[in-house]
C-alpha cells in the first residue's frame, strides 16, 4: 500500500464523503498525539538539559584545570575533546528518542495490520530506518558514556592510571584503525548507492536507501571523533594536570 | 613463508583476542580491532586479500535492515520501562508479600519474577543486579541463609535468558536461522526448511519453565529440611490488621496481574503464531508504557485504563466483523463497524498519548531528568552495545573466514573420534569455558556462525538430522550454567558487586552449587530427550 499523499487521497475519494472526513481526522489526530507530542516535549526541555550538561562538562575539562594552573597546550586539547563530546552527546540524545517513535510506529503498524488489514511497506521501512540510525548514530554516544561492555575481571580492579593506559592504547590501536578501515571501504559502497539514487527493493518502499547507507559513514566518523576524545581524556589522566585524575576518581567524566 | 601458515595465524589470532579482551577495552572494538590488525599482518605476509574486507559495509547494512533484529531495541525498551518505572520492583515486593507467610516464600517469588523479567534480560548482570539490590537485603533481614539467598538470586537472575522473550534468544534465533540455511545448502538441499525466532521461543519455553519449577522444588525441599534457612515472615509482622491485607490484595491486582498479563499477551501472540517477535515486542513496549503511565498517577489513570479497554474492544471487533478497508464492496453494517472501530482506536491513541505524557513529565529520582528521557538513554545504550558487538564480531568472522579458519574448524570437528555426540560435547565444553570470559552475546555472535553450520549438517542418530531448535536450547542452558559456575561465573561477580560485605564470597559460591547441579541435570535431560525442546514448536508450527 502506498502512503504517498496522492495515493491516499485517491483511496479516500473512493469512500463515502462523510467517511473520508472521518478517516482523515482520525489519521490527523493520531499523528498529532503520537508523534508531535513527544517531539514537542523533546524540543521544550532537551536544549535546557543539554546546555546545563555542557556547562558542567566544560567546567570539568577546561575551566577548573585552568584555574588550577593547567598548561595552555593541555587546555587546547581539553577544548577539542569538549567539542567532540558535545557533538556526540547531542547526536546521541537526539537519536535516542527514535526508540519511542519506533515502538509507537511499529504498534500502529500492528494495529492497522491486525484490525483493519491495512499494510504499508513505507511505514514498515521507516521503522528499519529508525532502527538503523538509532544504534549507528548512537554508538559514539555510548562510547562517551562508557556503555560498551568490557571484560572487567581485571579492569574493575585497576587504578585510574592503568585504566587510562588501556583506553589510550585500545583506542589508538583497535578503534581508530577500525573506524578508518570502515570509512575507507564504506565510501565506495555508499558512493555507488548515491550514484544510482538507490531505492527500496520493494516497488512501493521508501526511495532513500542511499541516505540510509550514508549512516555507515556517520557511524565511522562519529566513533572516530569520539576515539580521539577518549585518547585526549586518557592522555590527560596520564600526563596532564592532576585534576583530571581526581575527577576520574570521584566518578565525574 | 612455509613457517607461517594461515592455520597458525588463525589460532594465534584467536588466542591474542582472548588475551586482549582480558585488558578490559570494550569487547566489540577489541574483537574487530585485533582481527583487523591480523588482516593487515596476513596481507603483508601474502596470506590474506584485503579486498575481502569490502564486504564489511554490507555486513553492517545487513544488521541495519534486519527485520528480526528490530525486536531487540523494542524488547530492551519494554524491559527498561518495566525497570525504570519501578514496576519490576513492585512485582518483586508484592510477590514476596503474596508468598511471604510461606516457608521459603521470598525465594519462590524471586524465581518467578526472574522468569517474568525475561524480556529485559539480555545481558548477564542486569537482572542479577536489580534483584540483588532489591531482594537480597529483604531476604537477609528476614533471616534467610545468605548462601541460599545468593544462590537463588544468581540462578533466577540468569534464568531470564533461557525463557522467551529474552533478547538473547532473538539474537541466537537470528544467527541459527542463517546457520541452518547454510548447513542445508551444504547438504545439497536448495529448498531449505527455515528455523525462526518463533521456533526457538517455543522450544525454549518448556525447558525454561521446568527450570523454574526445579528451582522452586529445591527451595521447598530446603524449607522442609532446614526450616531456619528460609523462614516465613511471622504472622504478627505481616499486616497489623485485616485492612492492610485487603489493600495489599487490591494493589496486587494492578501491580501483579497487569505485568503478567502483558507478558502473557506478548508471549502468547508469538507462540500462537499470530505475530512476529518484532510485532509482539512493539505491543509489549507500548503496553509497558501504558502500565508505567498508570502507575505514576493511579488516581488519574482513567484515560489509560480506557485506552486498554479500547484495545480489548478492538480485538473483539476484529473477531466479530470484517474490518478490512481495502475491498471492492463493503456492506453498510461493516462501514458502521469500521467507523466504530476507528472511534475506539481514537480512545486507544489517547490512552497511549496520555501514558507517554505522564512518563515524560515524571522526574526520575536518580538523574533528575524526565523518566522518559532516562528510558530512551538506557534503550539506546543497551541496543547500541548489542549491535556494536554484532558488527565487531562480523569483522572477526570476515577475517577468520578469509584466513580459512572455518575450514580448519570443520576439519578439526570432523576428525574428533566418537561421532556427532562427542563433537557436540567438545563444542559445548568450549562454549562453557568461553562463558567464563565472554558474555552471552559475544559467544552467540562469534561461535555460533562458525560452529552451527557444521553441527547442523551432522546426524544426531542415523537418518535423523540435528534440530536447530534443540541445538539453540542446549547452547542457552549451557551458557546459563557457565555464568553460574564458581569461581568464574559472570553472575557471581555481579552479585558480589551489590551484596553487602557481611556476605562472604564463599557463601555465594556454596549457595549457587545446587543450582548448577539442577542446570547440569537439565542439560542431561535435554541430551537424552531432545523432544523436550522440539515438541512444542513441532506442535505449534507443524514442521
Amino acid at each position: 500500500m502506498n502512503l504517498s499523499p496522492i495515493a491516499l487521497w485517491a483511496s479516500l475519494q473512493s469512500l463515502p464523503w462523510f467517511f473520508s472526513i472521518f478517516v482523515f481526522s482520525v489519521v490527523l489526530l493520531s499523528v498529532c498525539l503520537l508523534f508531535l507530542l513527544p517531539f514537542y516535549y523533546l524540543l521544550r526541555s532537551e536544549p535546557r538539559v543539554l546546555s546545563q550538561w555542557a556547562r558542567e562538562h566544560y567546567a570539568t575539562v577546561v575551566t577548573r584545570p585552568a584555574q588550577h594552573g593547567a598548561q595552555a597546550g593541555e587546555l587546547f586539547f581539553g577544548k577539542l575533546s569538549f567539542l567532540i563530546d558535545v557533538i556526540c552527546v547531542v547526536v546521541g540524545r537526539l537519536v535516542a528518542w527514535l526508540a519511542i517513535f519506533m515502538a509507537v510506529m511499529q504498534f500502529v503498524v500492528v494495529v492497522m495490520r491486525y484490525v483493519f488489514a491495512y499494510g504499508s511497506i513505507q511505514m514498515q521501512e521507516s521503522i528499519w530506518y529508525m532502527h538503523g540510525v538509532l544504534f549507528m548514530a548512537g554508538a559514539a554516544y555510548a562510547l562517551f558514556l562508557d556503555e560498551h561492555v568490557r571484560v572487567d575481571i581485571f579492569y574493575s580492579n585497576m587504578s585510574v592510571k592503568k585504566r587510562a593506559w588501556v583506553d589510550l592504547l585500545g583506542s589508538l590501536f583497535f578503534l581508530m584503525p577500525l573506524c578508518l578501515t570502515t570509512w575507507w571501504f564504506a565510501w565506495g559502497y555508499v558512493a555507488n548507492s548515491w550514484a544510482v539514487m538507490e531505492t527500496s527493493t520493494e516497488g512501493s518502499g521508501l526511495p532513500y536507501i542511499y541516505l540510509f547507507k550514508t549512516v555507515i559513514l556517520l557511524f565511522a566518523g562519529l566513533v572516530l571523533l569520539q576515539a580521539i576524545s577518549v585518547v585526549i581524556r586518557s592522555a590527560r589522566k596520564l600526563f596532564g594536570h592532576s585534576l583530571m585524575v581526581e575527577s576520574a576518581e570521584t566518578g565525574g567524566h | 613463508m612455509g613457517l607461517i601458515t594461515p592455520e597458525l595465524l588463525c589460532g594465534v589470532m584467536f588466542l591474542v583476542i582472548c588475551v586482549m579482551l582480558m585488558f578490559g577495552y570494550p569487547v566489540a572494538f577489541t574483537l574487530a580491532g585485533t582481527s583487523l590488525l591480523f588482516a593487515f599482518l596476513a596481507n603483508f605476509l601474502g596470506l590474506f586479500d584485503l579486498s575481502l574486507l569490502s564486504a564489511f559495509p554490507q555486513r553492517i547494512f545487513a544488521v541495519m535492515r534486519n527485520e528480526v533484529l528490530i525486536a531487540v531495541p523494542l524488547f530492551v525498551f519494554m524491559g527498561v520501562v518495566l525497570e525504570r518505572s519501578k514496576i519490576a520492583e513492585d512485582l518483586l515486593e508484592d510477590m514476596g508479600r503474596l508468598f511471604g507467610n510461606l516457608r521459603g516464600g521470598l525465594g519462590y517469588s524471586v524465581c518467578i519474577v526472574g522468569a517474568l523479567l525475561a524480556a529485559s534480560t539480555g545481558i548477564v548482570g542486569a537482572t542479577v543486579v536489580t534483584m540483588g539490590l532489591i531482594s537480597l537485603p529483604t531476604m537477609l533481614r528476614r533471616g534467610y541463609d545468605p548462601s541460599l539467598a545468593c544462590g537463588t538470586i544468581c540462578a533466577s537472575g540468569t534464568l531470564g535468558q533461557v525463557i522467551p522473550p529474552s533478547i538473547v534468544l532473538v539474537l541466537l534465533g537470528d544467527q541459527l536461522s542463517t546457520a541452518y540455511q547454510k548447513a542445508q545448502f551444504d547438504m545439497g538441499n536448495f529448498s531449505p526448511d527455515t528455523v525462526s525466532v518463533n521456533d526457538l521461543f517455543a522450544g525454549a519455553l518448556i525447558p525454561g519453565l521446568v527450570l523454574v519449577i526445579l528451582y522452586i522444588l529445591y527451595q521447598i525441599i530446603i524449607a522442609f529440611i532446614r526450616p531456619d534457612a528460609s523462614p516465613a515472615i511471622p504472622k504478627s509482622e505481616e499486616g497489623e490488621s485485616g485492612e492492610v491485607l485487603g489493600r495489599s490484595i487490591k494493589s496486587m491486582m494492578s501491580t501483579l496481574f497487569a505485568p503478567i498479563i502483558l507478558i502473557i499477551v506478548v508471549l502468547g501472540s508469538i507462540l500462537g503464531g499470530l505475530a512476529s517477535p518484532t510485532e509482539a515486542s512493539a505491543v509489549g513496549a507500548v503496553g509497558a508504557l501504558m502500565l508505567a503511565g498508570y502507575r505514576i498517577n493511579r488516581a488519574k489513570g482513567m484515560p489509560i485504563l480506557l485506552g486498554a479497554i479500547c484495545m480489548l474492544i478492538l480485538l473483539v471487533f476484529t473477531a466479530l466483523f470484517d474490518l478490512r478497508m481495502q475491498r471492492e464492496s463493503v456492506a453498510v453494517t461493516e462501514w458502521v463497524a469500521i467507523a466504530a472501530a476507528l472511534l475506539v482506536a481514537i480512545g486507544l491513541i489517547i490512552g497511549v498519548a496520555v501514558a507517554v505524557a505522564r512518563v515524560y513529565q515524571h522526574q526520575s529520582e536518580d538523574s533528575g531528568r524526565s523518566t522518559l528521557a532516562d528510558i530512551m538513554n538506557a534503550t539506546l545504550s543497551v541496543s547500541t552495545m548489542v549491535f556494536t558487538i554484532l558488527i565487531g564480531a562480523s569483522m572477526f568472522s570476515l577475517v577468520f573466514r578469509g584466513l580459512g579458519g572455518d575450514e580448519i574448524i570443520e576439519e578439526f570437528l570432523q576428525n574428533i573420534p566418537g561421532g556427532t555426540l562427542s563433537v557436540l560435547l567438545v563444542v559445548m565444553i568450549v562454549m562453557f569455558l568461553l562463558g567464563f570470559i565472554l558474555d552471552y552475546l559475544e559467544i552467540v555472535f562469534i561461535v555460533v556462525p562458525i560452529v552451527a553450520p557444521i553441527l547442523l549438517t551432522m546426524e544426531i542418530s542415523p537418518g535423523i538430522a540435528m534440530s536447530p531448535v534443540w541445538l539453540g536450547v542446549m547452547m542457552s542452558v549451557n551458557l546459563q550454567t557457565s555464568f553460574l559456575t564458581p569461581p568464574f561465573g559472570f553472575s557471581l561477580f555481579y552479585l558480589r558487586g551489590v551484596a553487602p560485605p557481611s556476605v562472604s564470597t564463599l557463601q555465594i559460591y556454596k549457595g549457587v552449587v545446587p543450582f548448577v547441579v539442577i542446570q547440569i541435570f537439565m542439560l542431561v535431560v535435554l541430551w537424552y530427550v531432545p523432544s523436550f525442546a522440539t515438541w512444542l514448536p513441532s506442535v505449534l508450527y507443524e514442521q
